[in-house]
């Protein structure tokens, strides 16, 4: 009887605990990181009763248990930082999406009026108003690429202050893991049992954690956990968390950059983490912001150059020369703002800058240029990692160095000093869309019309014709001299005026005409040869020093002997529209890397869609196995209400059992004690 | 699924359900009240390209075809204003034609030079016309002033021989303008260039230069030549000579006022009595502007008598009138022609232009635009799905075991 009291005590016991643990996992149910807890049961040890064997002696706990699976909850972190990843990448992306494509934000709209104004322009290249409006075009395209790198820099600033943000979440994270690492192996080491409610805890700080950045827990025998990043770098380690911190970057201190410091140690791990919202915001950095700033950039620096060079070749309405109708690609700022010298460099004093020669050469990466010993230079193209090797003179000499390559720009460095190891991040596109911008004030200065002109003699008997001739250069290679044909001591003139004549059916001379009466041989003296029937290209090349080629023009059909062609400026030549058809032409020539200025941006929309297109797919994908790896997790770990009301009816029933041992129990002594009344 | 369903993902299922039967529904809606199947580039990247460049090209064309509307007004006016040239030309061809009758007098030849100097003026009018936008049409590139001036001494052009086109497709430019050198100055002459020694004593006057026998002259005629006459010799002889005069004349002969001098397959007639010494030359047919035809016929109208000589010269100059008024509207219908063609090809091109849109267009639209019947049926069907995911939900969550615990 006495054990049947102490059987019914332990019975009593056991279902209260279960009960209690019911109750326990009905009110944490909506706990985030609870998982479900639950009694294990084992009977007493048996009693020996001699020849009768042994006989039970109730029922004892042996513990209190967290239902749980590591391979789903190791899932689950898994899928919650690749999740997150796609996610934040793909709500960038998606204001960049709708910003570029649309009719009120992209540059499709002014790309398409200042063209088609162009050749409103070139119908009537006298009238004012209408270069007004080709004027008012071409500076609604530069504000519109003004505002889209706006844009891109808010994104940009966006990214950097998340950054702050979610590597300070990380860090209070990771102290606390450690802070709760400490905590679990006080408490679990003392009595030999599981603490279930910190170890649920730190679960549910590792998952927010895989939230920012993707993580390896690797469990500890003592049962503490490291955390490092998914690359190896640590960010717990035992009872210590490492600080992460976003500081602006040593290579582009325009950028923040992920610093990692453990104890002294720090580590700039930007390029070496993935996953989470920080792998998302780096990667849409990296791969989609960058990107879309050097092709806007280029897009920008092409259209500026191109109509520039065109404008130069052409006559305004007053008769001068053409000048630039967009800022100068190459302002002594811009060139300088294309290097950004690496922090921990050493050299002194490095005058160092980029000047763009051929825009159509231009790609949209970014370049690093990187000094070794003794002058050896290596410039790396950071797109496909293609390097430019080279030795360059030590000390700079008095006249600078310049640093040639194919890639459209060069580095040119006036003075200063390098030491080894010294690097330097050249972005020759980057800004291009910010310093677009319109130069040209007065409409009068839009060149429509081209500075010769061509007539045929009225004495010919041939049957040859010329062409109204191209131009090929006003000034020389450095851009700013005039070529002495085109002197500007004597405006309104060439110097010397020329005719072309033939000397035979097939050979010509190019004379000078200053005196039409009597034409002498130009000095040196320039003669070709055709071939009648066809179309032949005849180039003037101005005497310089240097010879440069400064106009052509095409002979056709069959000139006689003694024919001539007069070659003059073209004085007062206010209707003619050849330069405003060269400028609207631009429209569909392949000067942007290959392409047109609109499949350029075409590319830059499509290209970005197609990204933000996959993003959302793989991030549905992600979603999805997510959800099914938080259902898996759920499935095992969490309450199921139903399920505990089901054991609270059951422990309530046992311990209503027990009592009723307990009570018969009781009622066995009182049938014996009564027997001795 | 497993087997053990808790109550998280009983709530987040059903949660999750109604949230994504919702943004389809939203995504649906937007797609139907903004009429358009891409919404953003990531809708459908490709389709988001082909609508840029579809785009790109719709803008070229409706350009393309602004430039031919331009261009055609450009060339209609130009063909008007060449019909008012014409026209004028065939009345000084009559007015020609009239002087050329034996049997006016001075004075009626003086009335017709008095119509023609109106003509004249006329004329240079025309050929100075300026456009809509106050463009002098035949001065080549210096449309801001007028080509034709009157210096005194006839009519100059001051223009040049610039031709402005425009842009009406891609790879095709048609020209809008024609320059006045090539329309009224230029003409070639029907006759030999001729002249009268500076030194000459005698009233001779040398015309009717003019080709023979083509053969001979393309082979032989070089040109300049030289024909001086000496009048010591009863009768009097000319003699012709290359310039500079080789070692034997080309030919020699007796001199008849008004006989035929031929050499060369080359013919001259001088007219007159020349004195001793006098020297004429002769040379290929140069070019003569229109105006000077008009402005020569009227000066000799006007001036010469009706004397035997003059008349032959009357005669003479209205014949080589009649031959460059022939040679200046054959010009005038070659550019004429031209200008038709031009039309035509603008046209044919415009053409072509609505037909390329239409078909952009139509591209444009099956990319871009909404199928409202699909979409509808669409937005239809996620409804359905958004209240079963609801009615469902609100069914289950509503089951629970503790109801029954009482």
């Amino acid at each position: 009887m006495a054990s049947l009291l102490n059987i019914g005590i332990t019975g009593l016991s056991a279902s209260q605990a279960a009960l209690t643990t019911a109750g326990n996992n009905i009110t944490n149910a909506n706990t985030p990181g609870y998982s479900r807890q639950r009694v294990d049961f084992a009977t007493q040890p048996q009693q020996y009763m001699g020849a009768a064997g042994y006989i039970g002696s109730g029922v004892r706990i042996t513990g209190i248990e967290r239902v749980v699976s590591d391979f789903a909850v190791t899932q689950l972190r898994m899928d919650t930082a690749n999740y997150k990843e796609l996610d934040t990448y793909f709500s960038q992306i998606s204001q960049l999406d709708s910003l570029l494509a649309d009719q009120s934000t992209g540059l499709t709209p002014s790309l398409q009026n200042l063209f088609a104004n162009l050749q409103e322009a070139s119908k009537d290249p006298t009238s004012v108003p209408v270069r007004q409006v080709v004027l008012s075009n071409a500076q609604s395209l530069a504000q519109r690429f003004q505002s889209l790198y706006e844009r891109l820099q808010t994104l940009s600033q966006g990214v950097d202050q998340q950054l702050g943000t979610y590597t300070s979440a990380v860090n209070s994270l990771t102290e606390n893991i450690a802070k709760l690492n400490q905590q679990i192996v006080t408490q679990q080491g003392g009595v030999n049992a599981t603490p279930n409610s910190l170890l649920d805890q730190r679960e549910e700080l590792l998952r927010q954690l895989a939230e920012q950045i993707g993580v390896k827990v690797v469990k500890q025998d003592d049962g503490m956990v490291n955390v490092f990043t998914g690359s190896g770098q640590p960010l717990v380690v035992g009872t210590k968390a490492s600080t992460l911190s976003a500081e602006p970057s040593k290579t582009d201190p325009t950028q923040m950059a992920l610093v990692l410091r453990m104890g002294n140690a720090s580590q700039d791990i930007t390029s070496l983490v993935s996953g989470g919202n920080i792998g998302g915001l780096l990667k849409f950095r990296s791969g989609t912001l960058d990107v879309a700033y050097n092709s806007l950039g280029r897009l920008a620096i092409s259209i500026a150059d191109t109509m520039n060079q065109q404008q130069r070749l052409g006559l305004d309405l007053n008769g001068n020369f053409g000048n630039d109708l967009f800022s100068d690609i190459n302002s002594a700022s811009a060139m300088q703002n294309r290097v950004l010298p690496n922090a921990n460099n050493t050299g002194a004093g490095l005058q160092m800058q980029v000047f763009i020669d051929d825009s159509s050469k231009l790609t949209t990466s970014d370049y690093r240029l990187t000094f070794g010993a003794g002058g050896a230079f290596t410039l790396t193209r950071l797109s496909d990692n293609t390097t430019y090797s080279g030795v360059m003179t030590v000390p700079i000499p008095a006249g600078g160095q310049v640093i040639s390559n194919s890639e459209g720009f060069q580095i040119q460095i006036a003075g200063g000093s390098f030491d080894p190891g010294d690097s330097f991040l050249i972005q020759p596109t980057r800004q291009g869309a910010q310093n677009i911008d319109v130069s040209l004030q007065t409409p009068e200065g839009l060149a429509l019309a081209q500075p010769i002109r061509t007539e045929t003699s009225a004495t010919n008997t041939g049957s040859g014709t010329i062409s109204a001739g191209d131009m090929l250069n006003v000034y020389q290679a450095d851009g700013v001299t005039p070529l002495g044909t085109f002197n500007t001591t004597a405006p309104g003139a060439l110097n010397p005026p020329l005719l072309v004549q033939f000397t035979s059916a097939n050979t010509y001379e190019i004379l000078d005409n200053s005196d039409p009466a009597a034409p002498v041989p130009l000095v040196p003296p320039q003669t070709g040869t055709i071939t009648p029937g066809q179309n032949n290209v005849i180039t003037y090349n101005d005497p310089g020093p240097p010879a440069t080629p400064a106009f052509q023009f095409t002979v056709a059909g069959h000139p006689a002997a003694g024919d001539s062609f007069a070659v003059s400026f073209n004085a007062n030549g206010s209707s003619d529209n050849r330069n405003a058809l060269a400028l609207a032409g631009l429209n569909l020539s392949k000067v942007v890397g290959g392409q047109t200025f609109s499949d350029s941006y075409s590319q830059l929309v499509s290209g970005v869609g197609a990204t933000a297109q996959a993003l959302k797919n793989n991030r549905d994908a992600a979603d999805t196995l997510l959800t099914q790896s938080q259902s898996n997790r759920d499935s095992v770990s969490a309450v199921n209400l139903d399920e505990e009301a089901a054991n609270l009816i059951k422990f309530q029933q046992a311990y209503q059992a027990a009592s009723q041992a307990i009570n018969i129990a009781r009622s066995l002594f009182t049938t014996l004690l009564g027997s001795f009344q | 699924m497993a087997d053990r369903i808790s109550l998280s993902q009983i709530f987040s299922q059903g949660l999750r359900g109604m949230l994504s039967a919702q943004s389809q529904l939203y995504k649906t809606q937007n797609q139907i009240s903004s009429g358009q199947r891409v919404l953003t580039p990531s809708d459908d990247p490709v389709a988001a390209t082909q609508i840029l460049q579809l785009g790109q090209a719709q803008a070229n064309i409706d350009q393309y075809k602004k430039n031919i509307d331009g261009a055609t007004s450009s060339l209609q006016f130009e063909d008007g204003q060449l019909g008012n040239i014409t026209t004028l030309l065939t009345r000084v061809h009559e007015l020609a034609i009239n002087a050329g009758n034996g049997s006016l007098t001075f004075t009626d030849r003086q009335a017709i030079a008095a119509e023609l100097k109106s003509r004249l003026s006329e004329l240079s009018e025309l050929a100075n016309t300026r456009s809509a936008t106050g463009e002098y049409i035949f001065g080549g590139y210096q449309g801001e002033q007028a080509p034709f001036v009157d210096t005194g001494a006839g009519y100059v052009y001051r223009g040049d021989q610039g031709q402005r086109s425009v842009q009406i497709s891609s790879s095709t430019f048609v020209p809008v303008n024609d320059n006045g050198n090539d329309l009224f100055m230029a003409i070639p002459s029907s006759r030999l260039t001729t002249g009268a020694g500076a030194a000459n004593t005698g009233d001779a006057t040398i015309a009717m230069g003019s080709v023979t026998d083509k053969a001979a002259f393309t082979s032989n005629f070089t040109g300049p030549y030289t024909i001086t006459i000496d009048a010591t010799a009863t009768p009097p002889t000319y003699q012709v000579d290359t310039v500079p005069a080789g070692p034997t004349p080309v030919t020699t002969g007796d001199y008849v006022s008004g006989e035929a001098i031929e050499f060369n397959g080359a013919k001259v007639d001088i007219i007159g009595t020349p004195g001793d010494g006098d020297t004429f030359t002769v040379d290929r047919p140069s070019t003569q502007s229109v105006f000077d035809t008009l402005q020569k016929l009227a000066d000799g109208l006007q001036n010469l008598s009706d004397s035997p000589d003059d008349k032959l010269r009357v005669a003479d100059l209205v014949s080589e009138t009649l031959d460059n008024l022939d040679s200046a509207q054959a010009r005038v219908s070659v550019v004429r022609a031209k200008v038709g063609a031009r039309l035509n090809t603008l046209e044919s091109t415009g053409n072509l232009q609505d037909g390329v849109g239409l078909v952009n267009q139509k591209m444009l639209s099956q990319v871009r635009d909404l199928d409202y019947a699909t979409a509808i049926t669409q937005l239809t069907q996620e409804n359905v799905v958004l209240q079963a995911a609801q009615q469902s939900f609100a069914k289950i969550s509503g089951m629970s075991l503790f109801d029954f615990l009482r």
